[in-house]
C-alpha cells in the first residue's frame, strides 16, 4: 500500500494536535473538575455556614417546618443531588430534600464514565455549646459540572478542530512547498530510472532539500557518466562480440582442462562444426590426422603468446585437413587466477595459395625481365642488320639489273639475294619478338581471321591431325596487325604439329573472357578489361614445367636440329605482348597443351580488307627528295635508287644537316625521306621543323624498328607513313611515289 | 421517731432520685430557656451551661424551647418542661402550673430602661408621646412591662412598636426607625459594648431580680437539690468559670418565689 508523507504527515501533525489538545482538554477538564469540586465545597461550606445557624435555631426549637422550609430554599435550583438532615448521631434521616428527580444533563454517558464527575457529600455539623443538633448532608449535583465540562468539550473541540484546520492547512501549504522538490526528485528519479539520464534537477532555495537535490544532481551525473561508460563498455563489448563472432578468424575458449567453452561463428566457418557439436570437446580433437601428438600440439599451442603463432592443421568437419596459424592465451578469472585459454586461429590456406602464385608470378617477373633483355638485345641486333641486309638486297638488286640475263654471276646473285632475304625474315622475327617490329593493327574479327587461315592451316598440320574450330558466336573485335595475327597462328599451329607426331587434333576456339582483378592477380602482366580469347589446344605430348619456363625464350627449342629456329613462340609472344595481349600456355607432358591468346576487344567495326599493292614496273618521279640517312651505305643505296627512279634527291647524314641543307636550298622540296633513330636529333623531330618551314612537305620515314619517338610501343599512327627496313629498291620506289601521289589532305607530317 | 422518718424519706428520694436516674439514660429532662435571644445564642450560652449541670449533678439536661416567647410560654404553660429559666411563669395566667423558683441568674438586679439615641431631642418620658417606641415583645418583663408601666402612669400614649426581641428593638433604634427603645438595662450594656454603639436612657426603673430557675412540680426534689446546687455551684467552681464567661453569666444563686412578688405586681399591673 502507498504512503504519502504529506499525508503522513498531516495525519501525524493531526494525531499529534489531537493528542495535545485531548491532554491539554483533560488536564483542563480535570482541573476543572478539581476546581469545580473544591468550588463546590467551598460553596457548601459557606452555605452550611449560611444556613447552620438557621438550621441551628430550628433544631433548638424544635422548628422542623423551618428548618424544612430552609432546606428546601436552598436547593430550588437544584444544585444539590443531596441535602439531607440527619440526627445528631449521623445515620437517622430528619429531613431528607433531595430532589425525587434530577434534571438530566446534557453531556453523553459516555462522559460521565470518562471523567470523575461524581462530587462527594459535604457534612456540617449543625451544633452549639457542644451539642449537635444535626447533621447537614449535602451531596452536590454533577449537572451543572457535566454542563460545564460539556460545553468546556464543545468549545474546545471547536477551537481545536478550527485550530487544527488551521494548522493543517498551514502545514499542508508547507508540505506542498516543501514537497514540491521532493515530488519533482522523484519524477526526476522516475524519468532517470526509465532511462533519461539527461534529466537534473533545478535547484532550490529549500536548505533542508537543496543538499538532496545537489547529491541527486551529482548521483545523476555519476550515473549518467558511468551508464554512459557502461554502455560504450557494452556496445564495445557488443562490437567486440561481433566482430569475434563475425571475424573471419576462428575464436574459440577452453577451460583449465582444455575443454572448449565457446566456439564462434569463425570456427564454424572454418571448420564447418557449431558450437554444439564442439562444446566441452578437448582441443586436441581439432587438430587433423595427420598431426603427430595432437594432445601435445595442445599444449604447444596453449602456451603460443602472440606475436609467437604455431602453424598447425586443424581437421575439418568432412576430415580435409585446413592448414590454420593459431595462437593462444591464457585467461584471467576476476581473482587472477587462471580460468583458461582463448584459442585464435587463421586460415591460411590461401595464404600459402598467394604465396605459391606469388612465386610464380615472381617466376613469370624474371622470365619476362629476361624476354625484355633478349628482346632488346634481338631488336638491337635486327636494326644493325636491317641497315646491313638493306644494302645487302639493293646492291644485289642493282648487280641484277646490270648483268645480262644470261650472266652466270646471276646465280651468285640470286645466292645472295635469297640469303639476304632469309636474314631479313630472321630479322623480322627477332624484331617481332622483341616487340620492335612496325605494326600496323586494324579492328580485326579473330573468328575471320581462322575461317580464312582454316583451309592453309589443315593444309600445314597434314591429315593426320584433326583441325577443330570453335568460334563463338557474337566474338569480340580486337585491334591488331592482320598479318601478325597470322603469323601467331601459323606459328601456334606449326608448334601443335610438331607436338602431335602420331596425329591428333588441334583445336582453335575463341571466346568473349573477361579478366577480373582475380585473374589479374594470378597473371603477371595481365590487365583487368574485356578480351578476346584464341585457344589453340593440341593433344600433343604436352610439356614439362622447365620446358615451359623457357617456351618464349628466343632459340629455345626441344626440336632437334635443324628443324627449328626457336624463334616460332618466341614472335608468338611479341607480337602478342606488343598487341597489348597476353599469352598463357597450359600443359602437362602426356596431356597435350593449350596456349591461349588474350586480345583486348575493342568496340570498333572491322576495318576494309586492303587490296595488295599492286605489283609492276617501280614507279618514278621528277619530284625533290631530301634523303636523311646516317649510315652512309643506306643512304648512297637510296641516293642511287631515288636518282635512278627520276628524282631530284638532297642528301643529308644527320638532322641537323637536314635543316640546313633545307634552309639553303631555294627550290621545292617535296619529299623528305629520312631514318628515324639518327644521332641527335631523331627523324621525327627533323620533320616537325621542316614542315613547320616548307608547308606542304611530305615526309616518309624508313626504320628497321620503331621507337616511342615513331610510334606507341611500335604502332603507327594511320597517317604515318612509313618503310620497313631492310627494303628492296622497287619498295622504296613504289612507296616513295605512294607518298608523294597521296591527296594533299591525307598527307602527315 | 422523728429519725426514722426523715430515713425513710431520704431512702425515698434515694429511690426516687435512682429511679430518675436509671430513667434519666433514656430521655434527659429539658430545660427550657425564655427566648430572650435567638435560639442559636441561646444553645450557644446555654448548652454548656446545661452540660456542666449535667456533668455535675449526673442529671441529663437538655435544652428545649420554643421559636418564639409564646411557644416556649405554652410549653411551659402545658408543663413540658421539667426546669425553666424565665420569669414569665409569675404572669398570672401560669400560677396554676406550680413551678418553683429554686435560683436565680446571678448579678445586680435587672431594670427595665427606655434609650434613645444620643442625638435624639427626646429627653424624658412625655417626649415619647405620639412617638415609636420598641419593645422586644409583651412577653418581656423589664423590656415591656416595666416600661410600659412607667409610659401608663406617665401617661404617656405611643406607638407600640414590637421588635420580637430585645436586639430587634435596639436594632430599629439604631437604625433611627423608632424613637425610642425598651430594653433591660443588661442588655442594653451588652449591646452598647459588643456593637460600640452608645444610647441615651430616658427611663430607669427600680431593681428587680433577674429571671429565675423554676422546676416543675413533678420532678423530685432530690433531682431539684442536685441541679439548684450544681448551679449555684457554679459561681465557686472554677472548671465552671469558662462556663460562664461564654455565658456573660456570673453564676446563679439561690432564690425563692417570694423575691419575685415585685414581679408578680407589675404583671399584674399591666394587666398580665
Amino acid at each position: 500500500m502507498r504512503s504519502s508523507l504529506r499525508a503522513l504527515l498531516l495525519g501525524l501533525t493531526g494525531l499529534a494536535v489531537i493528542v495535545v489538545e485531548l491532554a491539554g482538554l483533560t488536564l483542563d477538564l480535570t482541573g476543572r473538575i478539581t476546581a469545580a469540586q473544591q468550588r463546590t465545597e467551598v460553596q457548601i461550606q459557606r452555605l452550611s455556614a449560611g444556613v447552620a445557624p438557621v438550621l441551628l435555631n430550628a433544631l433548638v426549637v424544635g422548628d422542623l417546618a423551618t428548618a424544612e422550609q430552609t432546606l428546601r430554599t436552598m436547593n430550588l435550583d437544584q444544585s444539590w443531588r443531596e441535602v439531607k438532615l440527619y440526627e445528631a448521631d449521623g445515620e437517622k434521616v430528619i429531613l431528607d430534600m433531595s430532589p425525587a428527580r434530577l434534571a438530566p444533563a446534557p453531556a453523553p454517558t459516555l462522559l460521565r464514565r470518562i471523567l470523575p464527575l461524581d462530587l462527594h457529600e459535604s457534612r456540617t455539623r449543625i451544633r452549639s455549646g457542644g451539642v449537635v443538633y444535626g447533621i447537614l448532608a449535602i451531596t452536590p449535583s454533577s449537572v451543572s459540572l457535566e454542563n460545564e465540562i460539556w460545553s468546556e468539550i464543545r468549545h474546545r473541540t471547536a477551537i481545536s478542530m478550527l485550530l487544527m484546520g488551521v494548522l493543517l492547512g498551514l502545514l499542508n501549504l508547507i508540505l506542498v512547498r516543501a514537497l514540491r522538490p521532493v515530488r519533482a526528485l522523484g519524477t526526476s528519479a522516475e524519468r532517470f530510472g526509465a532511462g533519461d539520464l539527461s534529466v537534473r534537477m533545478p535547484e532550490t532555495r529549500l536548505a533542508e532539500i537543496a543538499p538532496t537535490v545537489r547529491a541527486f544532481n551529482a548521483m545523476a551525473a555519476n550515473l549518467e557518466r558511468v551508464l554512459s561508460e557502461l554502455q560504450a563498455k557494452e556496445a564495445a563489448n557488443r562490437r567486440l562480440g561481433t566482430i569475434l563472432e563475425q571475424t573471419e578468424e576462428a575464436i574459440l575458449t577452453v577451460d583449465r582442462e582444455t575443454r572448449i567453452t565457446s566456439w564462434n561463428l569463425g570456427a564454424r566457418r572454418l571448420l564447418g562444426r557449431t558450437a554444439e557439436e564442439m562444446l566441452r570437446r578437448p582441443l586436441a580433437s581439432l587438430f587433423a590426422e595427420g598431426v603427430a601428438d595432437p594432445e601435445g600440439m595442445a599444449i604447444r599451442l596453449l602456451d603460443t603468446r602472440l606475436p609467437d603463432r604455431l602453424e598447425t592443421e586443424f581437421r575439418s568437419a568432412d576430415g580435409s585437413s585446413i592448414d590454420v596459424m593459431a595462437s593462444g592465451s591464457p585467461l584471467s578469472a576476476a581473482d587472477g587466477q587462471l580460468d583458461g585459454h582463448i584459442i585464435v586461429a587463421r586460415d591460411i590456406t590461401e595464404r600459402r595459395r598467394a604465396e605459391v602464385e606469388r612465386a610464380e608470378l615472381e617466376s613469370q617477373f624474371r622470365q619476362a625481365q629476361k624476354m625484355e633483355a633478349v628482346g632488346r638485345l634481338a631488336g638491337g641486333v635486327a636494326h644493325d642488320f636491317n641497315n646491313l641486309l638493306t644494302v645487302i638486297m639493293g646492291r644485289s638488286e642493282f648487280l641484277r639489273q646490270q648483268l645480262p640475263a644470261n650472266d652466270p654471276l646471276l646465280r651468285h646473285v640470286d645466292v645472295i639475294t635469297q640469303g639476304a632475304q632469309r636474314a631479313a625474315k630472321l630479322t623480322g622475327q627477332l624484331l617481332a619478338f622483341s616487340r620492335r617490329q612496325v605494326l600496323q593493327p586494324k579492328v580485326l574479327d579473330l573468328n575471320g581471321v581462322i575461317g580464312g587461315m582454316a583451309e592453309m592451316l589443315r593444309r600445314l598440320i597434314g591429315e593426320n591431325i584433326v583441325l577443330v574450330t570453335l568460334p563463338a558466336p557474337g566474338l569480340g573485335r580486337v585491334m591488331a596487325d592482320p598479318s601478325q595475327v597470322e603469323q601467331i597462328l601459323m606459328n601456334l599451329a606449326v608448334n601443335a604439329h610438331d607436338a602431335m607426331p602420331s596425329g591428333g587434333r588441334l583445336t582453335l576456339e575463341t571466346s568473349n573472357v573477361v579478366n577480373d582483378e582475380t585473374y589479374v592477380r594470378q597473371h603477371m602482366g595481365a590487365r583487368p578489361g574485356a578480351y578476346v580469347m584464341l585457344a589453340v589446344t593440341d593433344t600433343g605430348t604436352g610439356m614439362s614445367a622447365e620446358t615451359q619456363a623457357r617456351l618464349f625464350e628466343p632459340f629455345f627449342t626441344t626440336k632437334g636440329p635443324g628443324k627449328g629456329t626457336g624463334l616460332g613462340l618466341a614472335t608468338v609472344y611479341g607480337i602478342v605482348k606488343q598487341s597489348g595481349g597476353n599469352i598463357w600456355v597450359y600443359s602437362e607432358p602426356g596431356h597435350g597443351t593449350c596456349f591461349k591468346v588474350y586480345l583486348p576487344r575493342v568496340d570498333e567495326a572491322t576495318d576494309a580488307a586492303e587490296s595488295p599493292d599492286a605489283a609492276g614496273a617501280s614507279p618514278r618521279g621528277h619530284e625533290t627528295i631530301l634523303l636523311v640517312e646516317d649510315e652512309p651505305d643506306l643512304r648512297e643505296l637510296a641516293l642511287e635508287i631515288l636518282a635512278m627512279h627520276g628524282y631530284v634527291v638532297l642528301e643529308a647524314a644527320e638532322a641537323g644537316e637536314a635543316l640546313r641543307l633545307g634552309d639553303g636550298h631555294t627550290g621545292r622540296i617535296d619529299l623528305l625521306l629520312t631514318d628515324v633513330i639518327m644521332p641527335g636529333m631523331s627523324g621525327r623531330e627533323l620533320a616537325v621543323q621542316l614542315t613547320a618551314r616548307r608547308p606542304g612537305l611530305r615526309v616518309l620515314y624508313m626504320s628497321g624498328y620503331t621507337a616511342d619517338a615513331m610510334a606507341n610501343h611500335g604502332v603507327l599512327e594511320p597517317e604515318i607513313m612509313f618503310l620497313q627496313k631492310p627494303y628492296s629498291p622497287a619498295a622504296l620506289a613504289h612507296k616513295v611515289r605512294e607518298v608523294l601521289d597521296l591527296p594533299t589532305g591525307e598527307v602527315a607530317r | 421517731m422523728n429519725v426514722k422518718i426523715p430515713r425513710a424519706l431520704a431512702g425515698l428520694a434515694l429511690v426516687t432520685l435512682l429511679a430518675w436516674t436509671a430513667g434519666a439514660q433514656d430521655r434527659p429532662l429539658t430545660f427550657g430557656v425564655l427566648n430572650q435571644q435567638s435560639a442559636s445564642l441561646t444553645a450557644e450560652r446555654w448548652n454548656p451551661i446545661l452540660q456542666y449541670v449535667s456533668t455535675t449533678s449526673g442529671i441529663p439536661l437538655q435544652l428545649r424551647m420554643g421559636p418564639t416567647v409564646e411557644d416556649t410560654d405554652a410549653m411551659m404553660g402545658r408543663g413540658e418542661l421539667d426546669f425553666v429559666f424565665t420569669n414569665h411563669n409569675f404572669q398570672s395566667e401560669f400560677e396554676g402550673v406550680g413551678y418553683k423558683v429554686i435560683a436565680r441568674w446571678s448579678g445586680e438586679p435587672i431594670r427595665g430602661v427606655i434609650a434613645v439615641t444620643t442625638d435624639s431631642p427626646i429627653r424624658e418620658l412625655r417626649q415619647l408621646a405620639g412617638r415609636r417606641v420598641a419593645f422586644p415583645s409583651r412577653d418581656a418583663f423589664a423590656a415591656y412591662a416595666v416600661p410600659l408601666l412607667a409610659l401608663k402612669r406617665a401617661g404617656v400614649t405611643m406607638q407600640e412598636v414590637l421588635a420580637a426581641n430585645q436586639e430587634g428593638a435596639l436594632a430599629q433604634l439604631k437604625a433611627r426607625r423608632v424613637d425610642a427603645a425598651a430594653v433591660n438595662s443588661r442588655f442594653l450594656a451588652q449591646y452598647e459594648e459588643r456593637e460600640a454603639v452608645r444610647f441615651r436612657t430616658i427611663f430607669v426603673s427600680d431593681g428587680y431580680p433577674d429571671l429565675a430557675v423554676i422546676a416543675h412540680p413533678r420532678i423530685p426534689a432530690a433531682v431539684v437539690e442536685r441541679i439548684r446546687q450544681a448551679l449555684v455551684g457554679m459561681k465557686s467552681d472554677p472548671a465552671a468559670a469558662p462556663v460562664l464567661a461564654l455565658a456573660r453569666s456570673r453564676g446563679f444563686d439561690p432564690a425563692t418565689d417570694r423575691e419575685y412578688d415585685g414581679v408578680r405586681k407589675v404583671y399584674r399591673a399591666i394587666g398580665q
